[in-house]
């Protein structure tokens, strides 16, 4: 016996669109584990699919639910447990990720809060595409300097995008 | 041979952009240990929908999700491909016994019925399969049928029951190339 939603062709393009990139984003939040990531990634498609047919409307852009629904996803799967979060209540304090949509934009202005050391090494390899060796040379300073602010940067910017 | 994760993240931007679908988990695959330092990259570009039309391969997915049905054989059907011209294909592309055609009726009927784990599956067979899909079967493999669905299968602690399935005439105590491919896991792999 199917289960299934009852979605309308818009819905159904609207939904087929974003797949993508909801695929994408957990296969790079979960990327050990590519089976994983594609369950989670539908799991985020069930949870919009559900919303979408019950007739749920959202006072912020549908590409910030998706985003929402994603972190949870993945949070629910890292921590092996079921995350009931209310989702009007989480989208009012939520950041809008889609403010700046273009990548270098938003590596910008998740960089500028960063200790200076660490938006340098951000900088550098995010936007310039340099290796950590070229970075320590261009910044005079030992390679593994450099992996401690990559690393310490890379976590920081990590939860920002959990917590946007 | 691991890829500069950089390289990797530009190459991924131009297909994407060029509206075309790269595999994400491709490229972390070919980035080895900049793995991590490019699915931060990719996390940070992926933040909206294609601008194009969807890909046919996403609308069949959506199409078989608001069914509850399976995308496997969504995408089977959209392909106009009988579930026999599988069997065909299979046993010509990887030499199977014609006799033990019946087992592997009923793998490719657990497989494209959820009821199969996509860990044991082998990259041969995945491989196989989306050549003849034109699509990436492995994202599709994962998917449970609603009725086993009470909870993410990465919150169960058995695996999916079996007992829908109808019996093969085929006796199971021997373990043949259709188990290694449907069951085998990567680990069979390296054997080739």
């Amino acid at each position: 016996m199917a289960h299934g939603y009852e979605l309308d062709d818009e819905q159904k393009d609207l939904l087929a669109r974003w797949y993508p990139t909801v695929l994408g984003r957990c296969q790079a939040r979960l990327w050990s584990d590519r089976f994983a990531a594609a369950e989670v990634a539908h799991n985020v498609m069930l949870r919009l699919a559900e919303e979408l047919a019950r007739g749920k409307t959202y006072a912020v852009d549908f590409g910030i639910v998706v985003f929402k629904v994603c972190e949870w996803k993945v949070k629910e799967y890292l921590a092996g447990r079921g995350y009931d979060a209310e989702l009007d209540a989480d989208l009012a304090a939520a950041g809008d990720p889609f403010e700046a949509v273009e990548y270098e934009d938003r590596v910008r202005r998740l960089a500028a809060g960063l200790p200076p050391g660490q938006r340098q090494v951000v900088e550098l390899r995010l936007l310039e595409g340099l290796a950590p060796d070229e970075i320590a040379t261009r910044l005079g300073i030992e390679r593994n300097a450099v992996d401690q602010r990559w690393h310490n940067a890379k976590r920081t910017i990590r939860r920002r995008l959990g917590d946007a | 041979m691991p890829e500069d994760a950089v390289a990797l993240f530009q190459e991924f931007r131009a297909r994407w952009l060029a509206g075309n679908w790269p595999d994400a988990a491709d490229y972390l695959e070919r980035a080895g240990e900049e793995a991590d330092d490019l699915a931060l990259m990719l996390e940070l570009f992926l933040s909206r929908p294609l601008p194009a039309p969807a890909p046919d391969e996403a609308r069949a997915y959506i199409d078989a999700l608001a069914r509850g049905e399976s995308p496997l054989l969504e995408l089977r059907r959209r392909r106009g491909i009988r579930r026999e011209a599988v069997e065909d294909f299979l046993l010509e592309r990887f030499q199977l016994d014609p006799g033990r055609r019946a087992r592997l009726k009923r793998r490719y009927h657990e497989l494209e019925s959820g009821l199969l784990e996509p860990e044991r599956l082998s990259g041969r067979l995945i491989e196989a399969l989306s050549e003849l899909f034109r699509a990436r079967v492995r994202n599709l493999v994962g998917w449970r049928p609603p009725e086993l669905r009470a909870e993410p299968a990465y919150f169960r602690a058995a695996a999916a029951p079996a007992a829908s399935v109808p019996p093969s005439p085929v006796p199971d105590d021997e373990e043949d190339e259709i188990d290694r491919l449907f069951l085998g896991g990567a680990a069979t792999e390296k054997e080739e």
